[in-house]
């Protein structure tokens, strides 16, 4: 699962009513290199939960000097800037671990890098 | 004045074929004016472009074959042979041509015949059939007249074919993993084109299956994820449904066909979910979501119950359609496209059994017939506004073209 995608999620527990963002707890994470499109990272800056991104890089010890915010017209020309969000977001897999419903606490296994989102019938 | 152009396109999907190409004419910005166009042959005549134009068109088309620059276009053989071509320099070099037909085989020797009658082509080299400087076509139509003679008659020199043979490449029987529910290449990469996917694209499959549609989005330089309930199905377990094999391999997955093709970087991997309780953030995030939806019939509606174990679903075939288009209404950007399968019994389709929204506008709805009772539309629509809080999907007229096809599909015809 990359950060990417986390930051995307949120659970749809009975009685939560954002579900977002998800806690992580991680007992594997790879880094895996991708190509670099600054483009693709531009724009997805506008659609991101910046926060949430920052805080959970930070968590998973990977933020090597994030911007605290992002800029108000939520673009940025400097491509170094770019690359460690790029590595942020796309280069930094949980491989093994898992995500929790902050308001139910409900939680959802990673395994192999696919989180298991599946609820009961009752949940 | 503006040349013009033959798209010679497959006589296949005809449905398909001004969808895919009027998309990719759209995403490039292309003003191609159509001259003349039947869904009965493959021949179409188009002008308001440029070669570079013509390239661009051909990187992306897969329903396209080649495409011709017209020097004639006559209503008959007689007609070819007395062209002039007093507008065309002398062409210097080696040289073939090609005699393409529809609706009739042309033996050789009437192609060798016809050749030589053209008197005053302006073509000053040798011809050579393997490795010609420049290739020529004489496409005829014998679409009206079988027995008297061709109804048109082009000649032209070859400008591009299309990346068709890219549909070999990433052809189902040739990829490491595949399953029962895995889309046909060819019919995944016109899904690609129809959605306008772009490089740089996000794109989300909430049916993801086997991940047959993050390949031709990757293919076209966009990033993909997807989610899908079917657990098995996302991580490769299970057996394998190729003749011959037993259990997947490790390497049998969806990320094992990403790298096998080299398009690692762009698949950003899958959720396990069931789409009734969709998990993403009620937020514009996708520019393009492509997808596949169970039709109930082979793979039936899953749902997970108590006990861990799939079951048929509580959440009818429709349910699942309008959920759909909730769901693409929250998440699409603005400008972003939703392309979907919807399966219908033809005798009891009409445009009113669609399901709508008042934020998404339907751009192109094209019919693929399965057998003689049933077909499956692709439906493109575009989001044109955010959605408020009472917008919601419906459907105008009767569902049941779609509602119950698991049943319909399966009941014996009257």
């Amino acid at each position: 699962m990359k950060l990417l995608t986390h930051n995307m999620m949120r659970s749809h527990c009975k009685g939560a009513v954002n579900g977002f963002p998800l806690k992580l707890n991680f007992s594997q994470v790879n880094i895996k290199e991708i190509e670099f499109n600054p483009d693709f990272i531009n724009r997805m800056l506008s659609r991101l939960e910046w926060s949430v991104l920052v805080d959970t890089a930070t968590q998973l010890g990977v933020n090597e000097g994030l911007p605290e915010m992002l800029p108000e017209n939520q673009e940025i020309d400097d491509e170094e800037t770019l690359k460690k969000i790029h590595h942020v977001l796309l280069e930094v897999e949980v491989v093994e671990g898992e995500l929790e419903c902050p308001e139910t606490g409900k939680k959802f296994p990673i395994s192999k890098g696919i989180p298991d989102m599946r609820l009961n019938e009752d949940e | 004045m503006s040349k013009r152009y033959l798209v010679v396109f497959t006589q296949s999907f005809e449905d398909f074929r001004l969808p895919e190409l009027e998309s990719i004419c759209e995403l490039h910005q292309i003003k191609l004016i159509r001259e003349s166009y039947s869904d009965s042959h493959p021949y179409c005549v188009v002008t308001g472009v440029s070669d570079a134009d013509i390239h661009t068109i051909l990187s992306r088309c897969v329903l396209i074959q080649f495409v011709a620059e017209i020097w004639a276009h006559c209503t008959s053989r007689q007609e070819l042979c007395e062209s002039q071509f007093s507008d065309h320099a002398p062409v210097p070099g080696s040289f073939n041509i090609i005699l393409h037909s529809f609706g009739r085989k042309v033996p050789m020797t009437e192609k060798i015949d016809l050749i030589e009658k053209m008197e005053h082509l302006p073509l000053t080299g040798e011809v050579d059939c393997s490795n010609p400087d420049h290739v020529f076509y004489i496409c005829e139509n014998y679409t009206d007249k079988k027995d008297k003679g061709p109804t048109d008659v082009f000649f032209g020199p070859l400008v591009g074919r299309s990346n068709r043979s890219m549909i070999d490449s990433y052809s189902v029987k040739k990829r490491l993993y595949i399953g029962r529910t895995t889309m046909d290449a060819q019919l995944s990469f016109v899904m690609a084109n129809v959605a306008r996917i772009d490089r740089g694209d996000l794109v989300y499959d909430p049916f993801l299956g086997t991940g047959s549609l993050v390949i031709p989005a990757a293919v076209f330089g966009a990033f993909s994820l997807g989610s899908d309930i079917d657990i098995k199905a996302l991580h490769g377990w299970g057996k394998s449904t190729k003749k011959g094999e037993d259990k997947y391999q490790t390497h049998q997955n969806i990320e094992g066909n990403m790298k096998s093709y080299g398009l690692s970087s762009l698949y950003l991997g899958s959720l396990a979910s069931d789409f009734s309780t969709p998990l993403i953030r009620d937020t514009p995030l996708f520019d393009v979501i492509l997808t596949d939806p169970p039709y109930g019939v082979r793979e039936a509606s899953l749902k997970v119950n108590s006990d861990n174990h799939l079951a048929q679903s509580q959440f009818s075939l429709s349910h699942q359609f309008l959920e759909l288009l909730n769901f693409a209404a929250r998440t699409l950007v603005i400008g972003g496209r939703l392309v979907y399968w919807l399966p219908v019994i033809r005798d009891l389709y009409s445009p009113d059994c669609l399901p709508q929204h008042p934020a998404l506008s339907l751009l192109h709805n094209a019919e693929q017939v399965l057998n003689k009772k049933s077909a499956r539309r692709l439906l493109v629509l575009r989001k044109t506004r955010q959605a408020t809080r009472d917008d919601t999907a419906h459907v105008r007229g009767d569902e049941v073209a779609h509602g119950n096809f698991r049943e319909l599909y399966f009941a014996k015809s009257s």
